[in-house]
């Protein structure tokens, strides 16, 4: 290839956009919260008038979507829906996933759902703001049905986190640190109301992911040393953990979202290869009992599994599509595009 | 990865500096592949929440930088199977060159020779004579043979060249 050539191509490679879309500071924070709060109760004076219930559907991904005035009570709209990440959160009605309702109004950042506590009021989901020195990696937040935030955490990256069954506590993966002082990565766990973080002891090294299961009796995490990861259990007062499965048996070096079933008997996960651009979803007994169940074949990225609240169908991230599948991996149902990498998160049907 | 892992601080702020040293070249890669500063920028925001959510298992001493490579190739990848870029692109071809003097305009024939190109050609192309990877690196992250390396930058040099009237 000639000079000019390479010219042309340096040349055309100075038309992309030179930095991202730069997050709100906390100032701007601050100022988007009031702004929030004046519509909101602008938005509520006006359903107490027309007597119905104003939902701001937005029909576009979860990537880039036109400022919306923020849904009042949206939860009440999205019961059984899925929820995915991406610049915001958006509920899909799987049932049409051409109906979308955006939660959140953030600008800037990538929201990640985490999960829903068991009664549907509240979305547990961590923000990434890269460019900004004033925020963490990744921040940890409940998004109330009023469309109020409450921030857990301030520091370090988030690593995965869940509800307790009754919704009052908070479970995390948190990592802190850096490499001249050693890392501290643990498991915590926090009021979903905010306050004072507890930590759950764990065997050490890297640890992620912790889901707190349907009884409330165990969390699932990954535990285990770098290179040796494993997906561990312990009881909800961090007694009595053990391994279910060494991960490098089957070669994988992470894994990409965890779920329990409903009933607590199973565990869904996504077992991410070394080069970290190939995942599969699995399946295995939540007591560790039974072999691996490879559920998904199509495709090298899937991700981020979550269960309906019935227990019938797996949502899940195929490539960068929101997908459902039954629990044994057949019939799949690609429902919407989606960020790869911003997670799913299964709404309870609710009363 | 693990002495680069065991220089990168998760505490506040210092990702914020992972992304300030990586993120502008990651666009331009992104951007020479799809076209599309839009979507360059959506691919970038991907690629940083995968790997920096998984810094503590990235073991490859090549670096923070070469998995953000990968990642945004690999993305922009997936973008083009599931055909929003060819979309993207057709929609493109019956909008108005831009204006704005010979720079402009020699940019956009660029950009569209660029996007004529099969997705794999565009991709070794911009590794080879933009991120001035070696056949051996390129083949790495596209997942191929050096010789197939050189036979895509072959045709789609051939083809930019054709398309651009430089025979």
């Amino acid at each position: 290839m000639d000079t000019r050539m390479r010219e042309r191509l340096a040349a055309l490679a100075e038309d992309a956009p030179t930095v991202l879309t730069p997050p709100p500071g906390l100032t701007t924070r601050a100022r988007r919260r009031a702004v929030f709060t004046a519509t909101a109760f602008v938005v509520a004076v006006g359903v107490i008038v027309s007597g119905g219930v104003v939902g701001a559907r937005v029909l576009t991904r979860g990537g880039r979507v036109p400022a919306a005035p923020h849904p009042v009570r949206p939860f009440d709209g999205v019961r059984g829906w899925i929820v995915v990440g991406g610049r915001q959160l958006m509920a899909v009605n799987p049932a049409n996933p051409s109906d979308q309702v955006q939660l959140t109004t953030h600008d800037g950042v990538i929201d990640s759902p985490l999960g829903w506590s068991s009664d549907g009021a509240m979305l547990l989901f961590k923000q990434w703001a890269f460019s900004n020195a004033d925020t963490a990696p990744s921040d940890l937040y409940v998004l109330h049905a009023d469309g109020s935030e409450v921030q857990l955490t301030h520091d370090g990256a988030i690593t995965g986190a869940s509800f307790s069954p009754d919704g009052s506590q908070v479970v995390y993966g948190l990592t802190t640190g850096n490499g001249s002082s050693g890392y501290a990565s643990g498991i915590y766990v926090v009021p979903s109301m905010g306050g004072t973080p507890a930590r759950l002891s764990h065997p050490g090294g890297p640890v992620g992911e912790p889901v707190w299961s349907p009884d409330g009796s165990r969390i699932a995490y990954v535990g285990g040393t770098v290179g040796d990861p494993s997906i561990d259990t312990v009881a909800a007062d961090g007694s009595h953990g053990h391994t279910l499965l060494s991960l490098a048996d089957p070669g994988f070096v992470d894994i990409a979202g965890m779920a329990w079933s409903p009933d607590g008997s199973t565990l869904v996960f996504g077992g991410m290869m070394p080069d970290i651009h190939t995942s599969q979803l699995y399946s295995m007994s939540a007591d560790g009992s039974s072999p691996l169940t490879q559920l998904t074949h199509e495709g090298s990225y899937n991700v981020w599994p979550s269960w309906s609240p019935d227990g019938t169908r797996i949502a899940y991230i195929a490539g960068q599509n929101l997908t459902t599948m039954d629990p044994d991996g057949s019939h799949r149902d690609r429902l919407t595009e989606a960020s790869p990498e911003a997670g799913s998160a299964w709404s309870p049907f609710g009363a | 990865m693990r002495a680069e892992v065991e220089e990168v601080r998760l505490e506040r702020g210092v990702l914020a500096e992972l992304y300030v040293r990586h993120a502008p070249e990651a666009l331009r890669l992104a951007y020479l592949l799809t076209g599309d500063a839009a979507l360059a920028e959506d691919l970038v925001q991907d690629a940083f929440v995968r790997l920096a959510g998984r810094l503590l298992h990235l073991r490859d001493p090549g670096g923070f930088h070469a998995y953000l490579r990968t990642t945004t190739v690999n993305l922009a990848r997936s973008h083009h199977r599931r055909r929003a870029v060819e979309r993207r692109y057709e929609e493109r071809q019956h909008e108005p060159l831009p204006t704005g003097g010979p720079d402009v305009a020699e940019r956009e024939r660029m950009r569209e020779a660029m996007l004529g190109l099969p997705l794999r050609q565009r991709t070794a192309v911009a590794l080879r004579y933009y991120e001035d990877l070696s056949e051996a690196q390129t083949a790495e992250i596209m997942r191929c043979r050096p010789t197939a390396v050189r036979s895509l930058v072959s045709r789609g040099v051939e083809h930019l060249r054709r398309t651009l009237g430089d025979d």
